[in-house]
């Protein structure tokens, strides 16, 4: 009897969370599923009726949607690895316990963090400009002729991942930076009288000590980056074309450019759809499922 | 031996030189741009990155201190940041002890449930959310925003307080609870003290996260004496199809300062996020 | 004992999402939150408060030589739409007739910026004074075309009155969120107001809804150090203002070689089709045909690209990749000749060069003989539709005494003086005019800039307000900008694709016309 009191006053803790996320989102996400079921849009805004799967039809037989999800996809990958790369290296590098300085170091490593994003995202699209910024300036002291960051899509995926490296490093560094130094001395102390190398060391204490961290960490950016709308919306606005296009900012605009609110319904929930998907397989094969529940 | 550490630390050195020059240099951009009489953001050559004496005013800074409510604007910002990091602080920390500590079958499902919600881009779903708030008469009040702001950051905060809570040794609230304490008094007086760095962590992202945006406040927030500090900058900065980009950029620099001191002031937290999980004795 | 702890839990989280499911369907059918009860009551004592009101004023003015049986048939509804405009704005007849002596409060979205503001400021103070019976709400710095208007009309709590450009208002016009103007004020009255193309921006079809406050479209502002009168005289014996494109380039080649500055600051690499249609129109493009199908898959639109490609890449006149921001950061500091832009930045450009401003029409095209035409838009007042806003009778007519006001000759005098706009209000305008052509601006220099802004109105197009025209933007930008990103499409390729996405826009949005 008073097991199950217990367990009645165990859900007391975790409700109000789950209360609060299900009030902001169950129903705005019930809604937006509904409308991607109807011709909702600014010209039959106060009536409108149900057209079945009629726009989802239309969004998948159509070349665009697949294109801006290849786009999202690259833009999530490439933005993801060198976040993870630069961020774990730079952890390496300011856990060395005898590098001087290294707080003062850490402090400067934040800056783009603790800096409001947006901000920081119209001051970049200045700096990328081809004739007047700053980024091809700096270029020219090496003899690099003037990119042309937005128009090229190549470059402009350049600028877009080294922006996104820029604001989003500072996080992973200091993630990684924390979970290194939650590493027991002792294990390394150990493993130097044994006689292991500094890169054994690294090989067969860090990196399996570390194999979870990085796997919460890339998850954690995988959603976050999968739906990182400012970036992409500020610097190129999806363009050129639609070739930078991922697919919250397609969404975004197809509602707020074009006023189809059923369509970019269809892109939310599609957006949506996929990216739950891939989280919990993701989840599963990491073993990460396992430690965060 | 000792070459080796030469080179690896003369290595380290400049790598970290040059992140943390790139890192800084747009900041700097920012201050030098808010000191210029130019409205431009472009630099037109590579001199004007040192300032010149003679092109230097404060009056972008005058302009917004002394010709519109910053003070308000600041105060609103501060009022919504500071309840969103109470708000998910309270809740994170709550459902994260849960999700550690307490028998509640099926919470993972449930948790998984919950976060996956949170997948679904906000974009979109701003319309029947203002639809709700609405009809709940929330738009225009603190408390609406307070309650976006927090909803994000408490779900993924549960699981940053539970994982750092796996890493605390049982035994101390067990101890805690044999001297007389309840277990939600074990849990306050005994996890809380040591979870701080994963708050003070978490109340870092909810403060940053409320003290910047701008998308929810302009949906949420019409009425002037409920604007934020990023309403304000925007109807100063953009206006017709150009920016005054050095209007901008004081408004940074004077909406930054306040963040960046805070963020420092809790920077040892961040790298002791996970230390706590090296006691486990 | 396990088992049983989970039941109990699934039995527990399906309560929960029972009951947030329940309370989210409740919310979703509830209708949008009616005004409070308390306006009821206001309208009600409303109807009695007209009838003794009216009663007095009758009997008052008609005292000496009328019976009480006037009294009586002048108390039937005195008040009935449509309106006159002059009616509206006596704030007597508004006051004691249309709202009978109540105080009726409706809400502003007020989306003038900074400087226009200050003008709008002094129009709001002179209007709450002289009706007291209007409580204004507003808003200040809401943005035009904001998305959270259609939020707020959906949710039935739009603000009484907004101030949108035209076009922008045709689609919320068209989608039912806003007032049919020409039903409660005389259009007759409207049409002798204003000026006749700001009327006709602020009308589809036949339908009025909405008063303009002022008309804009883009000229040619050029810095006289670089490009004069004296120039284009000797070089090709015309003044600025009749250049044509192929004058332009010579122009070009000789400042960009004498100067080494730009020629032309024109961002059109990051172009959504405002400032592109004048040259669409100059190359004999339209956007639209009769029946209101997008038309820019045409010659014209692939000659008018391939213009501005070769002025910017492959003569190299005009910068690449400038911002409007960017351009405007040129030519204040003497590094373009040349920029394309509206009224609402002139006081910039005045202030940075002085004397040195010069405005004249956009070029003549030398391959069509035809003009470069930018639209002829105009921002003006707009009341939410009862459905959109929950307004009371009582508050369209106030909201339509409210936008009278701000549309009157005093309020665009205001705009004018603080800001610089040009007036739709017929009086405010010949005021103006009779000041420029008495040369009676000070500094003298900017009678003549405006004499060259006044020319290109002239030359103008009317800016389309069908509802489809919100496509034009998205669509061209997305097909011009990948034009214009080295070709990486052709300038044929872009203009069908501009108009097939048109048309698919149009089919998803179920406003395709019919045939």
């Amino acid at each position: 009897m008073s097991y199950k009191r217990n367990i009645f006053f165990n859900y007391l803790y975790i409700l109000p969370v789950v209360i609060l996320v299900a009030f902001l989102y169950l129903y705005p996400i019930l809604y937006t599923i509904y409308i991607s079921f109807t011709n909702f849009n600014l010209y039959h805004f106060f009536e409108y009726q149900w057209v079945g799967l009629a726009n989802y039809i239309t969004v998948l037989t159509g070349g665009t949607f697949w294109q801006v999800l290849v786009n999202t996809a690259i833009w999530t990958v490439g933005s993801l690895a060198p976040m993870i790369a630069v961020g774990f290296l730079l952890a390496l590098i300011l856990n060395q316990k005898d590098l001087r300085g290294r707080s003062a170091f850490f402090t400067l490593l934040l800056v783009p963090w603790a800096f409001p994003a947006f901000i920081s995202l119209i001051v970049w699209q200045g700096m990328w400009n081809w004739k007047y910024g700053i980024v091809n300036k700096v270029l020219a002291i090496f003899g690099i002729k003037p990119v042309d960051w937005f128009d090229v899509v190549p470059m402009a995926w350049t600028m877009l991942i080294l922006t996104n490296l820029w604001l989003s490093f500072p996080y992973y560094t200091s993630v990684f930076l924390s979970a290194l130094q939650s590493i027991p001395e002792e294990l390394y102390s150990i493993a130097e009288i044994d006689g292991a190398s500094r890169l054994a060391r690294f090989r067969y204490i860090t990196l399996p000590l570390m194999r979870k961290t990085i796997a919460f960490v890339a998850i954690g950016g995988f959603t976050f980056t999968w739906n990182n709308f400012y970036p992409i919306y500020i610097l190129t606005g999806g363009g050129p074309g639609n070739a930078t296009n991922i697919l919250v900012v397609y969404a975004y605009q197809a509602a707020f450019n074009n006023s189809l609110y059923n369509f970019a319904a269809v892109y939310s929930v599609i957006d949506a759809a996929i990216l739950i998907a891939m989280a919990i397989i993701m989840l599963k094969y990491s073993g990460v499922l396992e430690a965060i529940t | 031996m000792k070459a080796w550490d030469v080179l690896r630390l003369g290595i380290s050195y400049v790598i970290l030189a040059v992140a943390a020059a790139i890192a800084v240099f747009p900041i700097y951009y920012i201050v030098i741009t808010s000191l210029s009489d130019i409205p431009t953001i472009a630099s037109i050559s590579i001199g004007s990155l040192i300032p010149q004496p003679r092109g230097l005013t404060l009056d972008a800074y005058k302009g917004i201190l002394f010709g519109n409510p910053f003070l308000l604007w600041l105060r609103n910002s501060l009022i919504l940041a500071g309840a969103t990091v109470a708000i998910t602080i309270l809740l994170a920390f709550l459902s994260g002890v849960a999700l550690s500590r307490l028998n509640v079958p099926g919470k993972r499902a449930l948790m998984i449930t919950v976060y996956v919600l949170t997948f679904f881009p906000m974009t979109v779903t701003v319309l029947p959310l203002y639809l709700m708030f609405a009809t709940l008469h929330l738009i225009n009040t603190y408390y609406g925003l307070i309650l976006a702001y927090s909803s994000g950051t408490s779900i993924y905060g549960a699981y940053l307080v539970k994982l750092f809570v796996d890493s605390i040794p049982k035994e101390y609230e067990e101890a805690a609870m044999i001297d007389g304490l309840s277990r939600l008094g074990a849990f306050v007086r005994i996890l809380l003290p040591l979870s701080k760095p994963v708050l003070a962590f978490l109340g870092l992202i909810a403060f940053m996260g409320a003290y910047t945006d701008y998308a929810m406040a302009n949906v949420f927030i019409t009425s002037s004496d409920l604007w934020t500090l990023t309403l304000g900058m925007w109807y100063l900065s953009f206006v017709n199809r150009s920016t005054l980009y050095n209007v901008f950029a004081a408004f940074a620099v004077l909406m930054g300062i306040p963040i960046m001191a805070v963020f420092l002031a809790f920077q040892r937290y961040l790298t002791r996020m996970y230390t706590m999980s090296g006691v486990k004795g | 004992m396990k088992g049983l702890g989970r039941t109990a839990s699934i039995a527990i989280v399906v309560v929960v999402v029972i009951i947030i499911v329940a309370a989210a369907l409740y919310y979703a059918t509830m209708k949008p939150s009616p005004p409070p009860s308390t306006s009821t009551v206001v309208s009600t004592t409303t109807s009695l408060v007209t009838t003794t009101a009216t009663s007095l004023v009758t009997t008052t003015s008609t005292a000496t030589t009328t019976s009480v049986v006037t009294v009586t048939t002048t108390s039937t509804p005195p008040t009935t739409p449509p309106f006159s405009l002059s009616s509206l704005l006596d704030p007597n007849f508004v006051c004691n007739q249309l709202l009978g002596g109540n105080t009726v409060t409706i809400t502003v979205w007020d989306t003038y910026g900074p400087p226009e503001d200050q003008a709008f400021n002094v129009t709001l103070a002179s209007f709450t004074q002289a009706y007291p019976c209007i409580k204004v709400q507003v808003t200040h710095g809401v943005g035009i075309a904001t998305a959270n208007f259609v939020s707020a009309a959906k949710a039935g709590q739009a603000p009484n009155v907004y101030r949108d450009s035209s076009d922008d208002a045709g689609k919320l016009f068209a989608g039912g969120l806003l007032l049919n103007i020409s039903k409660y004020i005389n259009p007759a009255d409207i049409n002798a107001a204003y000026i006749p193309v700001a009327v006709k921006n602020f009308m589809l079809g036949s339908s009025i809804y909405g008063l303009p406050d002022n008309v804009n479209y883009i000229v040619m502002y050029y810095n006289k150090k670089f490009l004069n009168d004296a120039l284009t005289q000797k070089m090709f014996g015309v003044g600025v203002d009749q250049l044509n494109t192929n004058q332009l380039l010579q122009l070009c080649q000789y400042i960009n070689s004498t100067y080494k500055v730009w020629c032309v600051a024109y961002g059109a690499g990051q172009e959504w089709g405002y400032r592109f249609a004048a040259w669409f129109a100059g190359f004999g493009g339209r956007i639209f045909d009769e029946r209101g199908m997008p038309q820019l898959n045409s010659s014209a639109m692939v000659k008018a690209m391939e213009f501005w490609y070769n002025m910017t890449y492959v003569w190299n006149y005009n910068a690449p990749g400038v911002t409007p921001s960017l351009e405007q950061q040129l030519f204040t500091q003497n590094m373009t000749a040349i920029i394309f832009d509206g009224t609402w930045d002139l006081k910039i450009y005045q202030k940075a060069l002085g004397p040195n401003l010069g405005a004249a029409p956009l070029p003549t095209i030398s391959m069509t003989g035809m003009r470069a035409a930018p639209f002829i838009g105009s921002t003006g007042w707009v009341i939410a539709s009862p459905q959109a806003s929950g307004a009371s009778q009582q508050q369209i007519y106030a909201s339509l005494a409210f936008i009278a006001y701000v549309t009157s000759k005093d309020a665009e005098m205001n705009l004018w003086n603080f800001a610089g706009d040009l007036p739709a209000q017929k009086q405010a305008y010949d005021t103006v005019m009779t000041l420029l052509s008495s040369g009676g601006l000070q500094p003298a220099y900017m009678n003549d800039v405006y004499k060259g802004i006044l020319e290109q109105a002239q030359y103008g197009q009317k800016f389309p307000n069908v509802p489809q025209m919100g496509f034009y933007w998205p669509c061209f930008h997305q097909y011009f900008t990948l034009y214009f990103a080295n070709r990486t499409i052709s300038a044929a390729q872009a203009a069908q694709e501009m108009e097939s996405c048109m048309i698919s826009n149009m089919q998803q949005a179920g406003l395709m016309p019919s045939s």
